[in-house]
């Protein structure tokens, strides 16, 4: 996937706002693969929508999301899942990861569905972040901040042309926070993909092609 | 996908997973049992040495008023009829009975002693085939002096339990009647004194017997008119308790013989109750069934988020139905054989108890009850795989 395109997007639940100054909502949008992008808003404002919207997960907008021309409301159930397997992934501000399983094995439960990574990049990945030690360890005695990064690594455990990443560090304090761009950085630039980061304002430190005021 | 596995199993109640085996047990051992009890006893309702009855049964046309005044015509089975009872399919063969054209006194006597006892009687033939003795006995030839006869056991039970004890006479086994004669008085055309020798004793035809090559020969000689046609029929059928046969017997106003169609009613009773006992099994089986599927549905509601989770990631409904499949199809299998053992050791048990009624009844093989489990388990899982299926699609 090279182009998302975005013209008269609207969450239905804003469909009669009259004081909608957005630069995304009711707008015409496009984000480009081997670009970065920051959506910047406060809470309330749909940045979660917008990364849903993006990613499938829900489809109550108005307006028209294309990707590389084709409407993304027409997609089947089996097409998404193949965006999500090898065009789009995402981080998302819930994390949706797994308390019964260990640190590894939530990564691996999506690396193993393409390979991606090797079990040795994967570990250097989490010693670079500070969780290398915590690999074979369950996951419900991690804390928020650790299972940021663990979320944040298995985003990056599958082929994708763009990155979602849903307020990525929220919890994380700034050497954490640098690390992890630093890892993120290398990688959007490797595989030549975009990303497209929300943020309440705590910025995610990678430099960014376009800040978007949502 | 091990992980996949990993994941969903760990939610997996495996004492759920136990009741839902038992009831399973339950249910298809009584369906199966059912079904095997059917297979094994069948025979016995239709086989060529059939236990209940024979497959043998005796018609004649219903008595009334009218016809029965018209004295032999009325009541006779015209050669088309009889033609059209062959031709039906459960049919086999088709013989007339053949009346006496003369009249016969019969007189007892025990060696040459007589015994002063004689009544009027009659004789009947039907073909050889259709008599069960021994047929070197049997045998006729013309201008023999001596007859042999068949009398109904329930004529010796009516003159031993009956007649003898109310007439101070001695009760008569069946050795001692063997070695009885009967002084044949006959008159008709032509009159003469033949001796009548007692051959045994049948349960299937209830008349005076002799056989067909001499009533024909003596029709012919002493009686008023060669030909009668019949009044009765004993049919062969392949299957007594055939409900084609009832209804066709009614159908033409037939009557079958008393006792001749009590074996079709125990058939009918006999499949009625082991039907019963097959559904109460299979309704058991679908209600395990059901609750199998609800405490899916349950797990998978209960872990919504981790099954929401697994769709956001990229695995498709099939692959997060699978751990599912093998579970449902694991505990399945494992009913179906806990099933089979039951029903295989019962069925020893009842054949045992049945082992005198199924001499000469090899029972047959066990491939048909095999293929029976294979199919309700391959029928209940694809059922709860579907089912499941459709939940998690649904999310």
């Amino acid at each position: 996937m090279k182009r998302i395109e975005l013209s008269g997007v609207v969450p239905e639940v804003f469909r009669d706002a009259d004081d909608l100054s957005s630069g995304i909502w009711n707008k015409h949008v496009v984000f480009n693969k081997g670009k970065t992008y920051m959506i910047e808003a406060a809470s309330g404002k749909g940045k979660s929508s917008l990364c849903s919207y993006l990613y499938g997960i829900r489809h109550d907008y108005i307006g028209t999301i294309l990707f590389d021309g084709t409407d993304a409301a027409t997609l089947t159930r089996t097409q998404w899942r193949s965006v999500r397997r090898s065009s789009a992934s995402m981080m998302f501000q819930d994390l949706g990861l797994f308390n019964e399983l260990t640190v590894m094995d939530n990564i691996m439960i999506k690396n193993s569905m393409s390979g991606q990574l090797t079990r040795t990049e994967i570990l250097s990945m989490l010693e670079e972040l500070g969780i290398g030690a915590k690999a074979p360890v369950r996951l419900s005695g991690l804390s928020w901040g650790e299972k940021q990064r663990v979320a944040f690594i298995r985003a990056l455990a599958q082929p994708f042309d763009f990155i979602i990443l849903d307020e990525p560090v929220s919890h994380l304090d700034m050497d954490n926070a640098e690390a992890m761009a630093g890892i993120l950085s290398s990688e959007i630039r490797r595989r030549g993909a975009g990303a497209i980061v929300t943020s309440l304002g705590y910025t995610f430190p990678i430099t960014y092609d376009e800040t978007i005021a949502l | 996908m091990r992980l996949v596995w990993k994941l969903i199993i760990k939610h997996i109640r495996f004492s759920q997973l136990a009741g839902f085996i038992l009831a399973n047990v339950a249910g298809v051992s009584i369906f199966l049992l059912g079904v095997q009890f059917y297979r094994d006893v069948s025979p016995l309702l239709s086989g060529s040495t059939s236990l209940i009855g024979d497959d043998y049964v005796i018609i004649s046309k219903k008595v009334n008023t009218i016809k029965s005044l018209n004295a032999r015509r009325g009541n006779v089975f015209s050669p088309e009829e009889i033609e059209e009872i062959r031709r039906l399919e459960f049919v086999d063969e088709v013989g007339a009975f053949r009346s006496a054209s003369f009249q016969l006194y019969g007189e007892v006597c025990l060696g040459e002693t007589s015994l002063e006892l004689g009544t009027d009687m009659f004789f009947e033939s039907v073909p050889d085939g259709f008599v069960d003795c021994d047929m070197d006995r049997w045998r006729y030839e013309e201008g023999q002096r001596t007859v042999p006869i068949i009398l109904p056991r329930s004529y010796l039970d009516l003159y031993n339990l009956a007649f003898a004890p109310a007439q101070g006479l001695p009760q008569i086994t069946e050795g001692m009647a063997a070695r009885m004669t009967l002084i044949l008085h006959i008159s008709g055309k032509k009159d003469d004194v033949l001796t009548g020798r007692l051959t045994g004793f049948t349960d299937r035809l209830n008349t005076i017997l002799v056989p067909d090559s001499f009533l024909k020969y003596a029709n012919s000689v002493y009686g008023y008119s060669p030909d009668v046609p019949p009044l009765r029929l004993i049919l062969k059928v392949n299957s007594i308790s055939d409900s084609e046969l009832t209804s066709f017997m009614s159908s033409k106003n037939y009557y079958v013989a008393e006792g001749s169609d009590s074996a079709s009613r125990v058939a009918v009773f006999l499949k009625t109750a082991v039907s019963i006992v097959s559904l109460v099994g299979l309704i058991i089986c679908a209600v395990s069934l059901f609750v199998l599927v609800l405490s899916t549905y349950l797990i998978v509601e209960k872990n919504l988020a981790m099954h929401e989770n697994l769709l956001r990631i990229g695995c498709s409904p099939l692959d997060m139905t699978k751990p599912y499949m093998a579970v449902t199809g694991t505990a399945n299998l494992i009913a179906c054989a806990l099933s089979l053992v039951l029903v295989i050791t019962a069925r020893s048990i009842y054949l045992d108890r049945l082992a005198a009624f199924l001499k000469g009844h090899p029972a047959d093989g066990l491939t048909e009850l095999y293929a029976v489990a294979a199919a309700v388990l391959i029928c209940s899982t694809a059922i709860a795989v579907i089912a499941v299926y459709r939940k998690i699609s649904s999310i």
